[in-house]
């Protein structure tokens, strides 16, 4: 019989340099102000779920307690701090801006037909009452300080509005239902899906056309002209493209153009993302290194009208980025001094076991064979 | 130097097509089998190397970005939950995908039966298609020929991609309903570099400009009196 756990658990180097990347994280998010917050593990679900969309209602890991209450395990921290500070900004007794980070594990049920559970270890930020690109581009440093701290190299934001897409969808004038299949499509670079779904719903044009022009495979800067050139008199288009313009030239201007790409169909991760929002990729290991987003309307969902940005990098994908650097630079596996113990005489053994650990060195108690 | 582009094709039914298409666009790939990678430097703007895997596998190469393009059939994306971009749709491989049984039999004959027993490749689409119109039926996972399932007894009747409607009328099966369609897309790794995109970009742009004409749909076989 095969068995295999559903829960890994993570392995002793994983583990150390899991430690390395948070205690690295925590001092980059220190150095711009933000204090950690501990997120519960377990929280009541009906006073989350309102900041959760179906998608993450779906993987949450919930169950019922022996009072009869539902509960779940961390699925995604934004909402939960939302929650959190809405409930302190109520009381007063913190201010806006706020800043906060995290370090915390999440536990997704997987989107595949097998349900696994999923764990995984995030690291992030979220700065709470500060609109507009100010806000924006704060966080685009966070994280660009830290991926560079880290030494990771080979990474690229991909940047879209996800205010543009919900603009030109609501204006296309296609049913709800519909949207959300072209959102789809146009998150999996599919033009030619999102063409033949609005064409046949008999949407104008030029619509057709601009929500085309969002899964362009390619995206680029030309993106944000070609939208303008299709519908030259939205007013509302032209200022959210001018928006996504002046964060790309000002962080061309701080030194990071080559970091950041225009990708208006980079419409993924958390469905309260409603405004600029950006997903972190990495080439040479195939992945996203981690998301993040503008949320203006969550904090509705608790009954406050406030706004927020974060992100969250994934310390898996972080990890797998840097694990052969991270042991070169360490020098392979650290030299450990056996200590063999006689069950006899024990005083002997421990003594210089103690010894070597009173100068910080590594020692292994060993029972000695008989 | 631009990193080179993996491109997988699936060892399936439509890999002729697949070379004579990619052949149009400059991508000599006659010699392509399970055992050789090409290497085409010179077509787009990076080097191309080109492979053949199992079809249900590109989705998994491609997703974990050991390979950064491929080419999937819309019912494995669907089935496996693939997380990859598929920028560019194949005119052949449009596949009806169609319940099927034994002749004689009717979609009111099966659905009568107690517990309805369907052997299928694509578990998943089967499932929901039958749950979102209220039919109670067991869904029975077989990797191929769910025909085959079938006539020895394991299932009532089978769902699966209708290639030919020879699959079924020279085993004296018929179509009870058409539930959906699926087709073949060029897929691609999400987390690609600028410099890749830009070159799969111009490798659709080439297949856009080679894309064949009147590739001819599938007739389904349903018996005449199923109409009546």
């Amino acid at each position: 019989m095969v068995e295999s756990p559903q829960i890994a658990p993570a392995l002793e180097q994983s583990v150390g340099l899991r430690r390395e990347l948070t205690f690295q994280a925590m001092r980059v998010f220190s150095g711009w102000g933000y204090r950690e917050l501990q997120i519960p593990l377990l929280d009541y679900f009906d006073s989350v779920k309102a900041g959760l969309d179906a998608d993450a209602v779906e993987r949450t890991l919930r169950f019922v307690d022996r009072r009869g209450d539902v509960m779940m395990l961390r699925t995604d921290i934004t909402p939960v701090i939302t929650k959190i500070l809405t409930y302190q900004l109520d009381s007063g007794r913190v201010k806006v801006p706020v800043r906060v980070s995290y370090a915390n594990k999440i536990v997704r049920l997987d989107r595949g037909n097998e349900r696994s559970i999923r764990e995984s270890y995030q690291l992030g930020t979220e700065l709470i009452g500060v609109p507009g690109l100010t806000g924006e581009i704060e966080v685009f440093l966070v994280a660009l300080e830290l991926l560079d701290r880290l030494g990771i190299r080979d990474y690229q934001f991909n940047v879209a509005d996800h205010g543009i897409a919900q603009h030109l969808l609501t204006q296309s004038g296609a049913p709800s239902r519909i949207r959300d299949i072209v959102h789809d499509a146009i998150v999996a670079r599919d033009p030619y899906g999102v063409r033949s779904i609005l064409t046949d719903l008999g949407i104008r044009q030029q619509y057709v056309d601009a929500v085309a022009t969002l899964a362009d495979l390619e995206g680029g800067l030309h993106q944000l002209q070609t939208l303008q050139e299709i519908l030259p008199d939205d007013k509302k288009l032209r200022g959210r493209l001018e928006n996504i313009r002046t964060l790309f030239a000002t962080l061309s201007a701080l030194g990071y153009k080559r970091r950041i790409r225009i990708d208006m169909a980079e419409l993924g991760g958390a469905g309260y993302y409603d405004g600029i929002a950006f997903n972190i990729v990495s080439e040479t290991i195939g992945r996203s290194l981690g998301r993040g987003g503008r949320y203006s309307n969550l904090f509705e969902n608790f009954g406050r009208k406030q706004v927020g940005i974060g992100f969250a990098l994934s310390a898996e994908a972080m990890a797998e980025k840097l694990r052969p650097k991270a042991f070169e630079a360490a020098g392979g596996t650290p030299r450990v001094d056996e200590i063999a113990i006689d069950g006899g005489d024990m005083v002997e053994g421990f003594r210089e076991a103690l010894a070597l650990r009173a100068h910080n060195r590594p020692a292994r108690i060993v029972p000695e064979e008989k | 130097m631009t990193q080179p582009i993996r491109l997988a094709l699936p060892a399936n039914e439509c890999l002729p097509q697949l070379k004579a298409q990619f052949g149009a666009c400059g991508l000599d790939l006659q010699a392509l089998d399970e055992t050789v990678v090409l290497e085409l430097p010179d077509i787009i703007e990076a080097p191309l190397e080109v492979l053949l895997l199992p079809d249900a596998d590109v989705g998994t190469y491609v997703e974990r970005g050991v390979v950064q393009a491929g080419v999937v059939s819309t019912h494995l994306l669907h089935e496996r939950d693939f997380d990859v971009w598929r920028p560019y749709t194949f005119e052949f491989g449009r596949y009806p995908i169609v319940l099927a049984s034994r002749r004689g039999q009717t979609l009111a004959s099966l659905t009568a039966r107690p517990l309805l027993r369907l052997a299928t490749p694509i578990p998943k689409f089967t499932r929901e298609w039958f749950v979102a119109r209220g039919f109670n039926i067991e869904v029975i996972p077989v990797d191929s020929s769910p025909r085959k399932a079938v006539i020895l007894g394991l299932a009532d009747g089978f769902v699966d991609r209708l290639v030919s409607a020879e699959d079924l009328t020279n085993f004296d099966f018929h179509a009870l309903e058409r539930m959906g369609k699926t087709s073949l897309k060029l897929v691609v790794n999400s987390a690609l570099s600028a410099a890749s995109r830009k070159a799969i970009q111009s490798l659709i742009l080439k297949l856009e400009e080679q894309r064949p004409h009147d590739v001819p749909e599938v007739s389904i076989p349903f018996d005449i009196e199923d109409a009546v």
